[in-house]
């Protein structure tokens, strides 16, 4: 698929994820230049579904690696399996033969985790999407494991040796910027900015992703959610929420909105108390107003 | 692959000079990149090879708006794909930075206190350092209030103050790799360990759990009123920011900037320069409330109830809505382990917090410190340490 730009971004929004070219364009490079692609953006404006969307577009596998605070070498690369080196040990006592730590400490007595696996694959049919979500969430040291893998994608154990990948992965990174990530891991991708989408790009989203919505409703979703984000919140609501949103409303048979229909769910855009206090208390009227819908 | 020698190759490299001239860090690996992506894109179209470069040579959303302009400037897509005319668009950058630094130097009097901290400090350079008094000198300038100090003095302060900060730092992140004994086992050492004797465990290595670090959450209020003072505070802010891992750093007036960036990895006086340029309304009116909400709206997820320490350096002549700062502190109250406000007119016997935003906000502060001189510096630094 990956002969062109429009290729790309034809063939993602067959799998219905509506894509603008300068996104297809990092997706085409990365997959070319074989570069991690480092995706940064407000939460929920759909960079891990590129991940999911690249794996069925490429039918290749998916393996993530969720980054959380306290991510260490053991959790995300490799571990050494314990239970089978004490074994090991046990058995060579019986069996009387020497014990070298070559033995214990080879490729039979790693348990692979992630990035590992993701660089191990064998065949060029079984290639592998890797997804590193939320890597701002990880701590700072976690990124300097990082590093070697992204660059060269191998790993060095110091028991072993270095391990190179035989086919390269594609690797998508996504962060929220809850902190800026080092230089020296930025300088390894490509960087791309995903930002909230425009009404036209949010309406194709919602058509195209609930098939069923009504073509009224799902304009009057858009608008809404164009006017809320130009509001003052703690947390802006994304595609994601839009989506949940225009879930929610068809199974509770509504057809347009007012005031009683978003009061109802407005749980499902606003995920803040302080949020959808100010949002019924000020702000509901003049987004509603927007399509002409008076209290 | 582009042929050696063409005008493109030639174009993409001053292309990502003139980038690096602007701040954008470009390295000789992206320029590779983009080249080797060049071959691989159809180039007459503009879009594509605009994001092209972008992708390769931007690396953080601040740039964006840096790259447009130049793009835009440097790639005129008429009869062929290269800048119209460098030596126009070379002479143009040149002399927009002749302008800029012209502007620089200019009547100190229009202008924040912020650009004068770094032309007094290159002005005084090759000035010989006068000899302090003889009598006890350094007990003195440490309590003298930052506003009395001669400029031959200040020298001498801004350097405690640094030497402070790291300490701070040092204490704090020494203080988590020191904790106690282990309580997990660690399989691999004590499995090398048990090779030499034949493979028997005799002695079990234990590993402790790395507690989490302490994350400090650094506001500076640059606003009119603490021109004086906030010099000192970003010193400090400086100091740790390079020193503490842990450490997120923001400044102040009506709205907020996120400063981090610019403090890392510099010098203080580049640091100095980067904020005179990005730290908007420098100098400006105070809106405490304003930025705070701002701060829990963008960066609510710094904040942890047993992991945060909030330090606030303003003065607390609030300008805005009272009703909006009393309930930003609130919360924020609720969400970190300690918020310490330090107010530099404490310093002063005869004051009293009755102004509006300080009276406002001492009933969600844990620790109401004065900072106006290095005494006050080293007890905020023990206080921070005892944490």
């Amino acid at each position: 698929m990956s002969n062109s730009i429009e290729e790309v971004q034809q063939t993602m929004e067959k799998e219905k994820y509506i894509c603008e070219r300068s996104l297809a364009t990092v997706i085409f490079l990365a997959l070319k230049l074989e570069k991690p692609l480092l995706l940064e953006g407000e939460a929920g404006v759909g960079k891990t579904e590129v991940a999911k969307v690249m794996t069925q577009v490429l039918g290749r596998r998916l393996i993530r690696l969720q980054c959380y605070e306290g991510l260490d070498v053991n959790a995300a690369l490799y571990e050494w399996n314990y239970p089978k080196q004490l074994l090991r040990i046990k058995m060579g006592e019986v069996s009387r033969q020497p014990l070298a730590v070559e033995n214990i400490f080879s490729q039979e007595f790693l348990i692979q985790r992630p990035l590992m696996e993701a660089i191990q694959c064998e065949s060029a049919d079984q290639r592998i999407v890797l997804l590193i979500d939320e890597v701002d969430r990880s701590d700072e040291e976690f990124e300097a494991f990082l590093l070697e893998i992204l660059s060269d994608f191998q790993i060095t154990i110091p028991e072993i040796g270095t391990l190179s990948a035989k086919h390269r992965p594609l690797v998508i990174i996504t962060s929220n910027r809850t902190r800026e990530i080092h230089d020296a891991l930025k300088r390894r991708c490509l960087y791309h900015w995903i930002d909230f989408p425009s009404f036209e790009k949010e309406y194709r989203i919602v058509t195209t992703k609930v098939p069923t919505i009504h073509e009224t409703l799902a304009h009057q979703i858009c608008s809404f959610m164009q006017a809320v984000r130009g509001k003052d919140f703690y947390k802006k609501p994304g595609i994601a929420e839009t989506l949940d949103w225009a879930n929610a409303l068809i199974q509770l048979h509504r057809d347009r909105l007012d005031r009683v229909a978003v009061e109802e769910t407005l749980g499902c855009i606003l995920k803040h108390f302080e949020d959808m206090k100010k949002m019924k208390e000020t702000d509901l009227a003049s987004c509603l107003s927007i399509f002409g819908e008076t209290e | 692959m582009i042929r050696q020698g063409s005008d493109l190759l030639k174009n993409v490299i001053l292309f990502s000079q003139t980038l690096r001239r602007q701040k954008v860090g470009v390295t000789i690996d992206n320029i590779l990149d983009a080249l080797r992506g060049i071959s691989l894109i159809e180039l007459h179209k503009k879009g594509d090879f605009y994001h092209l470069l972008r992708a390769n040579f931007v690396s953080r959303k601040e740039e964006m708006d840096t790259f447009d302009e130049i793009f835009e400037q440097f790639w005129s897509f008429g009869d062929r794909s290269g800048p119209v005319n460098q030596t126009v668009i070379d002479e143009e950058i040149n002399a927009s930075e002749e302008k800029d630094e012209g502007s620089y130097f200019e009547s100190k009097k229009d202008q924040p206190l912020i650009k004068t901290w770094n032309d007094e400090r290159e002005a005084d350079e090759p000035k010989e350092r006068k000899d302090l008094p003889v009598y006890s000198p350094d007990e003195i300038l440490q309590q003298k209030d930052f506003t009395h100090f001669r400029e031959e003095e200040l020298e001498k302060v801004n350097d405690w103050v640094s030497i402070l900060s790291r300490k701070i730092a040092t204490y704090l992140s020494r203080r988590w790799k020191r904790a106690g004994k282990g309580d997990g086992l660690d399989f691999r050492r004590s499995i090398r360990q048990s090779i030499k004797y034949g493979g028997e465990i005799l002695e079990l290595k234990m590993k402790e759990k790395k507690p989490k670090p302490l994350r400090l959450i650094l506001v500076c209020d640059v606003s009119g009123s603490m021109d004086i003072y906030s010099q000192f505070f970003l010193r400090f802010m400086h100091g740790l920011q390079n020193h503490y891992p842990v450490c997120e750093t923001f400044a102040f007036s009506t709205r907020l900037s996120h400063i981090t960036s610019l403090l890392k990895r510099k010098t203080f006086e580049q640091t100095l320069r980067l904020l005179s340029g990005k730290v908007l309304d420098w100098s400006g009116g105070t809106n405490i409330g304003a930025a705070l909400h701002q701060l829990h709206q963008r960066y609510s997820d710094l904040f942890h109830p047993n992991r945060s320490l909030f330090l606030i350096f303003s003065d607390g002549w609030d300008r805005g809505d009272t009703m909006l700062l009393e309930s930003e502190l609130k919360s924020l109250k609720r969400q970190v382990k300690c918020l310490i406000w330090l107010n530099p007119l404490l310093g002063n016997q005869n004051y009293q917090p009755l102004c509006k935003g300080m009276s406002t906000a001492l009933p969600y502060v844990d620790h109401f410190l004065p900072y106006y001189n290095f005494s006050s510096l080293r007890k905020l630094g023990y206080l921070i340490s005892k944490m």
